[in-house]
């Protein structure tokens, strides 16, 4: 069984009211939850809050994330994100260029299947221009817009959304190949 | 800010990346997302670019949460009492993706009377002319539906939902394939919330079931007991 399997197991006995497959989700999934409730929501109260709502909303919801047709990490990763970028307060945007840009690795350990695509997906990124795979990820884990992108760029906001709309197309391809 | 009508690059492909990171604007993504309810190629786009940008967070460390998290947690969602009897034999009572519906359902209507007496609505359209008829058989358990005057159009199939209440988010009861009618046979604890309770259908997009209504509701009805003699 793989992880996948085992926390898609333990949504399943959640949407029956289990309560302990609710505890071994928790255990299961919590930090690394957690770990990016902290990242985007940058507070900690602010993500302990996030985190609340992410697992109630599994309570309340697990029956019907199948529906979705995402993997259960994705779905649990969706919310999460959801959750924490709705308590991010809009910070100077000169704070976030710098911490971003930067490799971590890749440890997709609670992802599980998930590694291919991480592996694919940072490679397609690498063939766009640099500054967009930034802006990017920017505005999948910090929630920035096209206004905020254009204003650091110095360029029209519809001139930013042309030129990443084109990347967008290239990245699909790429992962597409 | 007004956004360029038509798409700039990429067609429908890159607004499923754009509604995914959040960057369609406002006025685009109910447009977007109404496209999406249609759409089953766009609908695996979007989970695609879902997965994808999700091992964006791997990346990031784990940090593990402060133990009062899960307390807290624990405490808004089980509460301090111990669980309703219902709830703890409900899993071995019924299935167990219907059941998140149906335990969820229960728990905030409150409801696990019997139906006494059969029941029946009359699904009605705020414009156009479908009209529905729905009838409850206490005794069998099953809700049969029956289009009338034109009927349900053949190539869109509709979704059936039940309201419980006011706050209640709508719980599929499943889909009326285009037909004469159509007969459901409801668990019992679906079947209990059913007096009082509000039935409506939705399109069904491909003929596919979803987790939410898509699109407004194309009639709603209001359950009523059926008069006995």
């Amino acid at each position: 069984m793989t992880l996948q399997d085992e926390i898609d197991a333990m949504i399943a006995g959640v949407a029956m009211g289990d309560r302990t497959a609710f505890r071994q989700l928790y255990d299961r999934t919590a930090s690394k939850l957690f770990g990016i409730c902290l990242h985007i929501a940058d507070d900690p109260g602010l993500a302990e809050d996030a985190l609340e709502e992410v697992f109630q909303t599994v309570w309340a919801k697990a029956g019907l994330y199948r529906a979705n047709g995402t993997t259960p990490m994705t779905w649990l990763i969706t919310l999460t994100r959801d959750a924490a970028l709705d308590r991010r307060q809009d910070e100077p945007p000169s704070d976030e260029a710098e911490t971003n840009g930067q490799s971590a690795p890749w440890d997709p350990a609670v992802r599980g299947q998930g590694r291919a695509e991480a592996e694919l997906l940072a490679a397609c990124l690498q063939e766009l221009p640099p500054e967009r795979a930034v802006m990017l990820r920017r505005a999948y884990l910090e929630g920035v817009r096209y206004a905020q992108l254009a204003d650091e760029a110095g360029m029209p906001e519809i001139g930013m959304r042309t030129v990443m709309r084109r990347n967008l197309a290239q990245l699909r391809d790429c992962l597409s190949q | 800010m007004t956004e360029a009508p038509q798409p700039i690059q990429g067609g429908a492909e890159s607004a499923a990346a754009e509604y995914v990171l959040g960057l369609l604007p406002a006025s685009e993504r109910v447009a977007f997302e109404a496209a999406l309810s249609g759409d089953a190629i766009l609908q695996q786009d979007v989970v695609t670019w879902a997965e994808y940008f999700a091992t964006l967070t791997d990346p990031i460390p784990e940090v593990a949460p402060p133990p009062q998290v899960l307390r807290r947690i624990e405490v808004q969602i089980f509460g301090a009492k111990r669980a309703p009897w219902w709830r703890q034999v409900l899993p071995y009572l019924v299935g167990a993706v219907a059941a998140a519906g149906i335990a969820w359902l229960t728990l905030t209507s409150g409801l696990l009377t019997a139906p006494a007496s059969d029941l029946r609505a009359a699904l009605t359209a705020q414009e156009g002319d479908l009209v529905l008829r729905a009838r409850f058989s206490s005794a069998s358990s099953t809700l049969t539906l029956t289009p009338e005057a034109e009927g349900v159009p053949p190539d869109n199939p509709l979704q059936l939902w039940l309201i419980a209440g006011a706050d209640a988010p709508p719980v599929s009861l499943g889909l009326l394939p285009p037909s004469d009618g159509t007969t459901l046979t409801l668990p019992p604890l679906l079947a209990e919330s059913l007096p009082g309770a509000m039935l409506a259908v939705s399109t069904a997009p491909d003929g596919a079931t979803t987790a939410a209504p898509v699109g407004p509701f194309r009639a709603t009805g209001q359950l009523t007991p059926v008069e006995t003699n």
